[in-house]
Protein backbone atom coordinates (compact mmCIF):
# COMPACT_ATOMS: atom_id res chain seq x y z
CA UNK A 1 0.00 0.00 0.00
CA UNK A 2 2.63 2.47 0.91
CA UNK A 3 4.80 1.73 -2.48
CA UNK A 4 1.48 2.51 -4.27
CA UNK A 5 0.64 5.89 -2.61
CA UNK A 6 4.08 6.59 -3.02
CA UNK A 7 3.92 6.20 -6.88
CA UNK A 8 0.76 7.75 -7.04
CA UNK A 9 2.00 11.36 -5.23
CA UNK A 10 5.22 11.31 -7.72
CA UNK A 11 2.32 11.11 -10.30
CA UNK A 12 0.87 13.84 -8.87
CA UNK A 13 3.85 16.14 -8.91
CA UNK A 14 5.78 18.41 -11.16
CA UNK A 15 8.62 19.94 -10.69
CA UNK A 16 9.30 23.54 -12.43
CA UNK A 17 12.62 24.35 -13.54
CA UNK A 18 13.27 27.53 -10.91
CA UNK A 19 13.27 27.84 -7.26
CA UNK A 20 10.53 26.61 -5.12
CA UNK A 21 9.10 25.26 -8.20
CA UNK A 22 7.68 22.42 -6.65
CA UNK A 23 4.21 22.32 -7.59
CA UNK A 24 1.23 19.33 -7.14
CA UNK A 25 -0.81 18.11 -10.43
CA UNK A 26 -4.66 17.95 -9.34
CA UNK A 27 -8.19 17.53 -11.92
CA UNK A 28 -10.25 20.56 -11.06
CA UNK A 29 -13.85 20.52 -12.60
CA UNK A 30 -14.16 19.45 -16.52
CA UNK A 31 -9.78 19.26 -16.19
CA UNK A 32 -7.22 16.91 -16.59
CA UNK A 33 -4.81 17.49 -13.55
CA UNK A 34 -2.95 20.85 -14.12
CA UNK A 35 -0.04 22.31 -12.32
CA UNK A 36 -1.36 24.37 -9.62
CA UNK A 37 0.25 27.63 -8.89
CA UNK A 38 -3.02 28.24 -6.16
CA UNK A 39 -6.05 25.71 -5.20
CA UNK A 40 -7.80 28.97 -3.61
CA UNK A 41 -8.88 30.77 -6.13
CA UNK A 42 -7.77 28.30 -9.07
CA UNK A 43 -4.89 29.14 -10.73
CA UNK A 44 -4.06 26.27 -12.85
CA UNK A 45 -1.17 25.84 -15.69
CA UNK A 46 -0.96 23.05 -18.63
CA UNK A 47 1.79 20.95 -18.25
CA UNK A 48 4.17 22.20 -21.20
CA UNK A 49 4.23 18.92 -23.02
CA UNK A 50 0.68 19.12 -23.66
CA UNK A 51 1.37 22.04 -26.18
CA UNK A 52 3.07 19.20 -28.92
CA UNK A 53 1.73 18.52 -31.75
CA UNK A 54 -1.51 20.31 -31.83
CA UNK A 55 -2.33 23.63 -32.59
CA UNK A 56 -5.82 24.20 -30.77
CA UNK A 57 -5.35 23.42 -26.82
CA UNK A 58 -7.94 21.02 -25.64
CA UNK A 59 -10.78 22.87 -23.19
CA UNK A 60 -9.70 20.49 -20.09
CA UNK A 61 -6.67 21.34 -20.59
CA UNK A 62 -6.47 25.17 -21.00
CA UNK A 63 -4.85 26.88 -17.90
CA UNK A 64 -7.28 29.13 -15.44
CA UNK A 65 -6.39 31.88 -13.83
CA UNK A 66 -8.43 34.08 -11.02
CA UNK A 67 -7.98 36.74 -8.72
CA UNK A 68 -10.66 36.67 -6.00
CA UNK A 69 -12.03 33.50 -4.41
CA UNK A 70 -15.45 34.61 -4.79
CA UNK A 71 -16.24 33.38 -7.87
CA UNK A 72 -19.39 31.53 -8.61
CA UNK A 73 -20.03 27.95 -8.32
CA UNK A 74 -23.62 27.42 -10.15
CA UNK A 75 -24.74 29.54 -13.61
CA UNK A 76 -27.84 29.13 -14.78
CA UNK A 77 -27.49 29.70 -18.04
CA UNK A 78 -31.49 29.93 -18.51
CA UNK A 79 -31.61 33.28 -16.16
CA UNK A 80 -27.88 34.51 -16.93
CA UNK A 81 -28.24 38.24 -18.53
CA UNK A 82 -25.33 40.05 -19.37
CA UNK A 83 -26.24 43.96 -19.13
CA UNK A 84 -24.99 46.80 -20.92
CA UNK A 85 -25.25 50.32 -19.34
CA UNK A 86 -23.48 53.29 -18.46
CA UNK A 87 -23.15 56.26 -21.69
CA UNK A 88 -25.83 54.57 -24.57
CA UNK A 89 -29.02 55.30 -25.51
CA UNK A 90 -30.44 51.65 -25.16
CA UNK A 91 -29.51 50.10 -21.82
CA UNK A 92 -29.42 46.27 -22.89
CA UNK A 93 -29.89 42.50 -20.82
CA UNK A 94 -29.31 39.74 -23.20
CA UNK A 95 -29.73 36.34 -22.53
CA UNK A 96 -27.43 33.41 -23.57
CA UNK A 97 -30.57 33.05 -25.82
CA UNK A 98 -30.21 36.90 -27.01
CA UNK A 99 -26.69 36.34 -27.77
CA UNK A 100 -27.23 33.26 -29.69
CA UNK A 101 -30.10 34.03 -31.92
CA UNK A 102 -30.12 37.94 -32.66
CA UNK A 103 -27.04 38.80 -33.55
CA UNK A 104 -24.46 37.01 -36.45
CA UNK A 105 -21.75 34.36 -35.04
CA UNK A 106 -18.34 35.06 -35.57
CA UNK A 107 -15.44 32.53 -35.16
CA UNK A 108 -11.76 33.03 -34.19
CA UNK A 109 -9.13 31.17 -33.44
CA UNK A 110 -6.55 33.39 -30.87
CA UNK A 111 -4.25 32.53 -28.40
CA UNK A 112 -4.81 33.51 -24.81
CA UNK A 113 -2.03 33.93 -22.34
CA UNK A 114 -1.55 35.37 -19.10
CA UNK A 115 0.46 38.58 -18.49
CA UNK A 116 2.49 36.64 -15.75
CA UNK A 117 3.24 33.32 -18.16
CA UNK A 118 7.25 32.77 -18.07
CA UNK A 119 6.95 34.86 -14.58
CA UNK A 120 9.06 32.54 -12.87
CA UNK A 121 12.40 32.42 -15.30
CA UNK A 122 12.71 36.24 -14.25
CA UNK A 123 16.33 37.06 -13.40
CA UNK A 124 16.92 38.44 -10.75
CA UNK A 125 13.29 36.45 -9.60
CA UNK A 126 10.23 38.77 -9.15
CA UNK A 127 7.40 38.15 -7.21
CA UNK A 128 3.85 37.10 -8.35
CA UNK A 129 2.55 34.18 -9.70
CA UNK A 130 5.25 31.96 -10.84
CA UNK A 131 4.46 30.27 -13.84
CA UNK A 132 6.23 28.50 -16.32
CA UNK A 133 5.65 28.34 -19.92
CA UNK A 134 2.11 26.83 -19.89
CA UNK A 135 -0.48 29.83 -19.00
CA UNK A 136 -1.00 30.36 -22.51
CA UNK A 137 -3.27 28.03 -24.78
CA UNK A 138 -5.29 28.47 -28.52
CA UNK A 139 -8.58 28.05 -28.83
CA UNK A 140 -11.38 28.50 -31.71
CA UNK A 141 -14.09 31.25 -29.77
CA UNK A 142 -17.37 31.66 -30.72
CA UNK A 143 -19.47 34.44 -30.30
CA UNK A 144 -20.91 37.87 -31.16
CA UNK A 145 -18.54 40.67 -32.25
CA UNK A 146 -18.75 43.34 -29.12
CA UNK A 147 -19.04 45.50 -32.21
CA UNK A 148 -21.93 44.69 -33.09
CA UNK A 149 -23.83 44.66 -29.25
CA UNK A 150 -21.99 47.85 -28.46
CA UNK A 151 -24.26 49.24 -31.88
CA UNK A 152 -27.60 47.83 -30.95
CA UNK A 153 -26.56 49.66 -27.10
CA UNK A 154 -25.92 52.71 -28.78
CA UNK A 155 -23.22 54.75 -26.93
CA UNK A 156 -23.46 58.08 -26.88
CA UNK A 157 -21.31 61.30 -27.42
CA UNK A 158 -18.27 61.25 -25.76
CA UNK A 159 -17.52 57.96 -25.07
CA UNK A 160 -14.29 57.16 -24.01
CA UNK A 161 -13.55 53.80 -22.42
CA UNK A 162 -15.62 50.42 -22.17
CA UNK A 163 -15.66 48.26 -18.98
CA UNK A 164 -15.75 45.13 -18.77
CA UNK A 165 -17.40 42.94 -15.11
CA UNK A 166 -17.69 39.26 -14.69
CA UNK A 167 -19.64 37.40 -11.69
CA UNK A 168 -16.32 37.20 -9.58
CA UNK A 169 -16.15 39.05 -6.81
CA UNK A 170 -14.05 39.95 -3.61
CA UNK A 171 -14.88 37.40 -0.52
CA UNK A 172 -15.03 40.62 1.78
CA UNK A 173 -17.04 43.65 0.76
CA UNK A 174 -14.80 46.52 0.14
CA UNK A 175 -11.83 45.21 -1.92
CA UNK A 176 -11.08 45.89 -5.41
CA UNK A 177 -13.56 43.85 -7.79
CA UNK A 178 -11.50 42.62 -11.12
CA UNK A 179 -12.95 45.25 -13.73
CA UNK A 180 -11.26 46.04 -16.83
CA UNK A 181 -11.47 48.44 -19.61
CA UNK A 182 -10.46 48.96 -23.45
CA UNK A 183 -10.80 52.33 -25.55
CA UNK A 184 -14.08 52.79 -27.40
CA UNK A 185 -12.07 51.95 -30.49
CA UNK A 186 -10.27 49.06 -29.60
CA UNK A 187 -13.86 47.83 -28.14
CA UNK A 188 -15.22 48.77 -31.65
CA UNK A 189 -12.65 46.65 -33.99
CA UNK A 190 -14.86 43.98 -34.61
CA UNK A 191 -12.84 41.49 -33.82
CA UNK A 192 -13.04 41.52 -30.07
CA UNK A 193 -16.18 39.45 -28.91
CA UNK A 194 -18.05 37.96 -26.42
CA UNK A 195 -17.57 34.29 -27.13
CA UNK A 196 -20.62 31.48 -25.84
CA UNK A 197 -18.45 28.62 -27.82
CA UNK A 198 -14.68 27.23 -27.10
CA UNK A 199 -13.64 24.43 -29.30
CA UNK A 200 -17.10 23.63 -30.32
CA UNK A 201 -18.31 23.42 -26.49
CA UNK A 202 -19.64 25.37 -24.06
CA UNK A 203 -16.88 27.20 -22.24
CA UNK A 204 -15.81 25.34 -18.85
CA UNK A 205 -16.89 26.70 -16.13
CA UNK A 206 -13.29 28.01 -15.13
CA UNK A 207 -12.50 29.55 -18.59
CA UNK A 208 -15.59 31.71 -17.74
CA UNK A 209 -18.87 29.44 -18.65
CA UNK A 210 -21.22 30.80 -20.20
CA UNK A 211 -19.77 33.58 -21.80
CA UNK A 212 -16.04 35.27 -21.84
CA UNK A 213 -14.90 38.64 -23.70
CA UNK A 214 -12.14 37.88 -26.36
CA UNK A 215 -9.79 40.29 -26.73
CA UNK A 216 -7.24 38.42 -29.54
CA UNK A 217 -3.83 39.70 -29.50
CA UNK A 218 -4.36 41.39 -25.68
CA UNK A 219 -3.06 39.57 -22.68
CA UNK A 220 -5.62 37.43 -20.80
CA UNK A 221 -6.21 40.03 -17.87
CA UNK A 222 -8.42 41.40 -20.38
CA UNK A 223 -10.56 38.12 -21.05
CA UNK A 224 -13.15 38.65 -18.40
CA UNK A 225 -14.63 35.31 -17.17
CA UNK A 226 -18.39 35.15 -16.47
CA UNK A 227 -18.80 38.19 -17.95
CA UNK A 228 -22.28 40.23 -17.15
CA UNK A 229 -21.93 43.87 -17.30
CA UNK A 230 -20.25 46.50 -19.78
CA UNK A 231 -20.20 49.70 -19.31
CA UNK A 232 -19.94 52.34 -21.82
CA UNK A 233 -17.90 55.69 -20.06
CA UNK A 234 -16.47 59.04 -20.71
CA UNK A 235 -13.42 58.84 -19.04
CA UNK A 236 -10.43 56.46 -18.48
CA UNK A 237 -11.64 53.91 -16.08
CA UNK A 238 -9.61 54.17 -12.84
CA UNK A 239 -10.61 50.56 -11.06
CA UNK A 240 -7.23 49.00 -9.16
CA UNK A 241 -6.68 46.32 -11.87
CA UNK A 242 -6.09 48.91 -14.31
CA UNK A 243 -4.58 52.10 -12.32
CA UNK A 244 -2.18 50.15 -10.01
CA UNK A 245 -2.20 46.25 -11.46
CA UNK A 246 -1.34 44.70 -14.91
CA UNK A 247 1.23 47.86 -15.65
CA UNK A 248 4.16 47.97 -17.59
CA UNK A 249 7.06 50.17 -18.50
CA UNK A 250 6.61 52.85 -20.64
CA UNK A 251 9.56 52.49 -22.67
CA UNK A 252 10.70 51.30 -26.33
CA UNK A 253 11.32 47.86 -24.82
CA UNK A 254 8.53 47.82 -22.43
CA UNK A 255 11.54 46.71 -19.91
CA UNK A 256 13.99 48.63 -17.84
CA UNK A 257 17.48 47.80 -16.37
CA UNK A 258 16.98 44.15 -14.17
CA UNK A 259 16.29 45.14 -10.39
CA UNK A 260 15.31 48.53 -10.81
CA UNK A 261 11.44 49.94 -10.63
CA UNK A 262 9.34 51.34 -13.31
CA UNK A 263 8.69 55.07 -13.07
CA UNK A 264 6.28 55.91 -16.11
CA UNK A 265 3.98 52.92 -16.86
CA UNK A 266 0.93 51.92 -19.40
CA UNK A 267 -1.55 49.35 -18.74
CA UNK A 268 -0.39 46.15 -20.37
CA UNK A 269 -1.81 45.02 -23.90
CA UNK A 270 -0.74 43.04 -26.95
CA UNK A 271 2.01 40.28 -26.69
CA UNK A 272 5.64 40.23 -28.21
CA UNK A 273 5.96 37.31 -30.59
CA UNK A 274 7.12 33.94 -29.23
CA UNK A 275 7.99 30.24 -30.27
CA UNK A 276 8.38 27.11 -28.49
CA UNK A 277 10.11 23.59 -29.12
CA UNK A 278 7.40 21.33 -27.88
CA UNK A 279 8.86 18.00 -28.63
CA UNK A 280 12.39 17.85 -26.80
CA UNK A 281 13.19 18.83 -23.53
CA UNK A 282 16.20 19.44 -21.43
CA UNK A 283 16.14 15.80 -20.86
CA UNK A 284 16.09 14.88 -24.45
CA UNK A 285 18.73 12.49 -25.77
CA UNK A 286 19.33 12.96 -30.07
CA UNK A 287 21.47 10.97 -31.92
CA UNK A 288 24.39 12.64 -33.89
CA UNK A 289 24.62 12.70 -37.70
CA UNK A 290 20.90 11.32 -37.87
CA UNK A 291 17.92 12.82 -38.99
CA UNK A 292 15.76 14.17 -35.82
CA UNK A 293 12.71 15.85 -35.72
CA UNK A 294 12.01 18.97 -34.33
CA UNK A 295 8.78 21.16 -33.97
CA UNK A 296 7.15 23.50 -31.74
CA UNK A 297 4.69 26.59 -32.07
CA UNK A 298 4.88 30.32 -32.55
CA UNK A 299 2.51 32.85 -32.10
CA UNK A 300 2.49 36.87 -32.17
CA UNK A 301 -0.19 39.30 -31.18
CA UNK A 302 -2.48 39.42 -34.96
CA UNK A 303 0.33 40.54 -37.63
CA UNK A 304 0.52 36.72 -38.35
CA UNK A 305 3.71 34.66 -37.98
CA UNK A 306 5.87 34.78 -41.22
CA UNK A 307 8.97 32.82 -40.43
CA UNK A 308 10.33 30.13 -37.35
CA UNK A 309 14.37 29.73 -37.69
CA UNK A 310 16.07 27.13 -35.51
CA UNK A 311 19.29 27.15 -34.18
CA UNK A 312 21.39 23.81 -32.42
CA UNK A 313 24.34 26.01 -31.95
CA UNK A 314 23.01 28.20 -29.27
CA UNK A 315 21.91 31.13 -32.08
CA UNK A 316 25.26 30.80 -34.38
CA UNK A 317 23.68 29.38 -37.43
CA UNK A 318 20.09 29.36 -38.50
CA UNK A 319 18.00 27.58 -41.21
CA UNK A 320 14.40 27.95 -41.93
CA UNK A 321 11.58 25.97 -40.13
CA UNK A 322 8.28 24.67 -41.77
CA UNK A 323 5.38 26.38 -41.11
CA UNK A 324 2.46 24.30 -40.40
CA UNK A 325 -1.42 25.02 -40.90
CA UNK A 326 -2.95 28.33 -41.00
CA UNK A 327 -5.97 28.78 -38.37
CA UNK A 328 -5.83 32.30 -38.42
CA UNK A 329 -3.55 35.27 -37.92
CA UNK A 330 -4.36 35.16 -33.66
CA UNK A 331 -4.22 31.47 -33.74
CA UNK A 332 -0.61 29.48 -32.76
CA UNK A 333 1.05 28.19 -35.68
CA UNK A 334 3.08 25.11 -35.82
CA UNK A 335 6.15 24.56 -37.14
CA UNK A 336 8.59 21.79 -37.72
CA UNK A 337 11.66 20.90 -39.49
CA UNK A 338 14.31 18.12 -39.54
CA UNK A 339 18.07 18.51 -38.30
CA UNK A 340 21.16 16.36 -37.90
CA UNK A 341 23.08 17.02 -34.64
CA UNK A 342 26.19 17.80 -35.92
CA UNK A 343 28.79 16.24 -32.90
CA UNK A 344 28.73 14.43 -29.60
CA UNK A 345 27.77 16.22 -26.12
CA UNK A 346 25.00 19.21 -24.91
CA UNK A 347 23.72 20.76 -28.27
CA UNK A 348 22.16 24.36 -26.99
CA UNK A 349 18.65 24.24 -29.32
CA UNK A 350 17.00 27.74 -29.94
CA UNK A 351 14.08 28.94 -32.17
CA UNK A 352 13.35 32.61 -33.51
CA UNK A 353 9.76 33.80 -34.60
CA UNK A 354 9.33 36.81 -37.20
CA UNK A 355 6.18 38.16 -37.53
CA UNK A 356 4.79 39.64 -40.75
CA UNK A 357 5.38 43.21 -38.99
CA UNK A 358 8.65 42.44 -39.13
CA UNK A 359 9.03 41.79 -35.23
CA UNK A 360 11.01 39.31 -33.29
CA UNK A 361 12.23 37.73 -30.25
CA UNK A 362 15.01 39.47 -28.17
CA UNK A 363 18.41 37.25 -27.84
CA UNK A 364 18.29 38.67 -23.95
CA UNK A 365 15.52 38.22 -21.78
CA UNK A 366 14.38 41.86 -21.41
CA UNK A 367 13.09 42.64 -17.39
CA UNK A 368 10.47 44.38 -15.90
CA UNK A 369 9.35 44.54 -11.90
CA UNK A 370 5.91 42.64 -12.39
CA UNK A 371 7.70 40.14 -14.57
CA UNK A 372 4.88 40.81 -17.67
CA UNK A 373 6.21 39.78 -21.24
CA UNK A 374 8.76 37.48 -21.49
CA UNK A 375 9.64 36.44 -25.07
CA UNK A 376 13.14 35.97 -25.39
CA UNK A 377 14.46 33.08 -27.60
CA UNK A 378 14.25 30.19 -25.05
CA UNK A 379 16.88 27.60 -25.33
CA UNK A 380 16.75 24.30 -24.58
CA UNK A 381 19.78 21.92 -24.05
CA UNK A 382 19.59 18.29 -25.47
CA UNK A 383 21.86 15.76 -25.28
CA UNK A 384 23.57 14.43 -28.47
CA UNK A 385 24.78 10.42 -28.56
CA UNK B 1 -47.29 8.51 -10.93
CA UNK B 2 -43.49 9.24 -10.64
CA UNK B 3 -42.65 10.14 -14.21
CA UNK B 4 -45.62 12.17 -13.66
CA UNK B 5 -43.77 13.77 -10.44
CA UNK B 6 -40.28 14.04 -12.30
CA UNK B 7 -42.17 15.73 -15.45
CA UNK B 8 -43.86 18.61 -13.20
CA UNK B 9 -40.87 18.67 -11.37
CA UNK B 10 -38.91 19.91 -14.51
CA UNK B 11 -41.83 21.99 -15.63
CA UNK B 12 -41.90 23.90 -12.46
CA UNK B 13 -38.17 24.20 -11.97
CA UNK B 14 -36.32 24.14 -15.44
CA UNK B 15 -33.54 26.02 -14.38
CA UNK B 16 -32.83 24.43 -10.78
CA UNK B 17 -32.06 21.35 -13.32
CA UNK B 18 -30.17 23.13 -16.19
CA UNK B 19 -28.03 25.08 -13.17
CA UNK B 20 -24.49 23.89 -13.99
CA UNK B 21 -22.40 23.59 -10.84
CA UNK B 22 -18.81 23.00 -9.56
CA UNK B 23 -17.40 21.79 -6.60
CA UNK B 24 -13.43 22.99 -6.08
CA UNK B 25 -10.70 21.15 -4.27
CA UNK B 26 -9.68 22.16 -0.52
CA UNK B 27 -6.90 24.18 -0.08
CA UNK B 28 -4.24 21.45 0.31
CA UNK B 29 -0.91 23.42 0.87
CA UNK B 30 -1.47 25.41 4.55
CA UNK B 31 0.69 27.77 6.53
CA UNK B 32 4.18 26.61 7.34
CA UNK B 33 3.81 26.05 11.01
CA UNK B 34 6.31 27.77 13.23
CA UNK B 35 6.81 28.17 16.47
CA UNK B 36 6.70 32.13 16.40
CA UNK B 37 3.40 33.92 17.35
CA UNK B 38 2.67 35.75 13.58
CA UNK B 39 1.87 31.91 12.68
CA UNK B 40 -0.62 31.94 14.72
CA UNK B 41 -1.95 35.38 13.91
CA UNK B 42 -1.14 34.77 10.06
CA UNK B 43 -3.87 31.35 10.78
CA UNK B 44 -6.43 33.62 11.94
CA UNK B 45 -6.08 36.26 9.05
CA UNK B 46 -4.50 35.25 5.87
CA UNK B 47 -7.31 32.53 4.13
CA UNK B 48 -10.24 34.26 4.05
CA UNK B 49 -9.84 35.64 0.29
CA UNK B 50 -6.96 32.63 -0.47
CA UNK B 51 -4.75 29.83 0.21
CA UNK B 52 -1.34 29.44 1.15
CA UNK B 53 0.02 29.13 -2.08
CA UNK B 54 0.51 32.72 -2.62
CA UNK B 55 3.09 33.14 -0.16
CA UNK B 56 4.50 29.21 -0.29
CA UNK B 57 5.72 29.58 -4.15
CA UNK B 58 7.78 33.03 -3.73
CA UNK B 59 11.33 33.21 -4.61
CA UNK B 60 14.02 32.19 -2.03
CA UNK B 61 15.00 36.40 -2.38
CA UNK B 62 11.61 37.71 -0.94
CA UNK B 63 13.76 39.64 1.58
CA UNK B 64 11.52 41.38 4.60
CA UNK B 65 11.00 44.61 2.45
CA UNK B 66 8.76 42.52 0.40
CA UNK B 67 6.82 40.92 3.12
CA UNK B 68 6.47 44.15 4.85
CA UNK B 69 4.86 45.91 1.33
CA UNK B 70 3.03 42.49 1.11
CA UNK B 71 1.22 42.58 4.22
CA UNK B 72 0.22 46.03 3.59
CA UNK B 73 -0.82 45.89 0.48
CA UNK B 74 -3.22 42.83 1.48
CA UNK B 75 -4.61 45.26 4.32
CA UNK B 76 -4.85 48.74 2.78
CA UNK B 77 -5.48 47.46 -0.73
CA UNK B 78 -7.31 44.28 -0.75
CA UNK B 79 -8.30 45.71 2.74
CA UNK B 80 -7.86 42.58 4.95
CA UNK B 81 -9.70 43.44 8.10
CA UNK B 82 -6.08 43.26 10.12
CA UNK B 83 -5.33 45.04 13.13
CA UNK B 84 -2.28 47.48 12.49
CA UNK B 85 -0.93 45.82 15.86
CA UNK B 86 -0.74 42.78 14.37
CA UNK B 87 1.08 43.60 11.04
CA UNK B 88 4.92 43.10 12.15
CA UNK B 89 4.77 39.62 13.34
CA UNK B 90 3.18 38.32 10.94
CA UNK B 91 6.35 39.98 8.60
CA UNK B 92 8.20 38.42 11.18
CA UNK B 93 6.96 35.02 10.44
CA UNK B 94 6.43 35.20 6.20
CA UNK B 95 10.27 36.38 6.26
CA UNK B 96 11.47 33.89 8.93
CA UNK B 97 9.21 31.06 7.64
CA UNK B 98 9.56 31.61 3.75
CA UNK B 99 12.16 33.37 1.73
CA UNK B 100 15.67 32.10 1.36
CA UNK B 101 15.35 30.54 5.37
CA UNK B 102 12.60 27.70 4.38
CA UNK B 103 13.79 24.79 4.92
C1 LIG C 1 -9.26 40.63 1.70
C2 LIG C 1 -8.61 39.67 0.91
C3 LIG C 1 -7.26 39.17 1.31
C4 LIG C 1 -6.77 38.83 2.55
C5 LIG C 1 -7.53 38.76 3.86
C6 LIG C 1 -5.38 38.50 2.35
N1 LIG C 1 -5.04 38.58 1.03
FE1 LIG C 1 -3.25 38.09 0.20
N2 LIG C 1 -3.95 38.58 -1.65
C7 LIG C 1 -5.23 39.05 -1.91
C8 LIG C 1 -5.33 39.33 -3.32
C9 LIG C 1 -6.57 39.85 -4.03
C10 LIG C 1 -4.07 39.04 -3.89
C11 LIG C 1 -3.63 39.21 -5.33
C12 LIG C 1 -4.28 38.17 -6.11
C13 LIG C 1 -3.87 38.11 -7.54
O1 LIG C 1 -3.22 39.01 -8.10
O2 LIG C 1 -4.23 37.11 -8.13
C14 LIG C 1 -3.24 38.56 -2.81
C15 LIG C 1 -1.91 38.15 -2.96
C16 LIG C 1 -1.09 37.69 -1.95
C17 LIG C 1 0.29 37.29 -2.11
C18 LIG C 1 1.06 37.28 -3.41
C19 LIG C 1 1.52 38.67 -3.64
C20 LIG C 1 2.35 38.87 -4.87
O3 LIG C 1 3.50 39.32 -4.72
O4 LIG C 1 1.84 38.63 -5.95
C21 LIG C 1 0.75 36.94 -0.87
C22 LIG C 1 2.15 36.47 -0.52
C23 LIG C 1 -0.34 37.12 0.06
N3 LIG C 1 -1.46 37.56 -0.61
C24 LIG C 1 -0.26 36.90 1.42
C25 LIG C 1 -1.25 37.23 2.34
C26 LIG C 1 -1.06 37.24 3.77
C27 LIG C 1 0.23 36.91 4.49
C28 LIG C 1 -2.26 37.63 4.32
C29 LIG C 1 -2.58 37.90 5.75
C30 LIG C 1 -1.77 38.85 6.41
C31 LIG C 1 -3.20 37.83 3.23
N4 LIG C 1 -2.55 37.59 2.04
C32 LIG C 1 -4.52 38.17 3.39
C33 LIG C 1 -6.25 39.20 -1.02
C34 LIG C 1 -6.16 38.99 0.36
Amino acid sequence: ASLSSLTAAADNKAVLPFAYGERDLIAFPEKKPMIVLTVRPPQLETPFSNFDNKVITPNDEFFVRYHWNGLPTSIDPQTYRLKIGGNVAKPLELSLNDLKTKFTAKKIVAVNQCSGNSRGFFEPRVNGGQLSNGAMGNAAWVGVPLKDILKAANPGQGAKQVSFDGLDKPPLGDGPDFVKALDIDHALDGEVMVAYQMNGADIPFLNGYPIKLIVPGYFGTYWIKHLSQINVINDVFTGFWMASAYRIPDTDCQCVEPGTPMTKTIPINKFGVRSFITNLNDKSVVPVGKATLVRGIAFDSGAGIKQVRFSQDGGKNWVAAKLGQDLGKYSFRPWSLEFKPAQKGALDLRTQAFNAAGETQPTNARWNPPGYMRNVIESIVVTAV
Amino acid sequence: MKTKLVCLAIVLFPAALLAKEITLPEDGILWRTSSLPGYQTTLANCSTCHSAHYAEYQPPNSGKGYWQATVLKMKNVFKAPLAEEDVPSIVEYLTDTYGSNRK
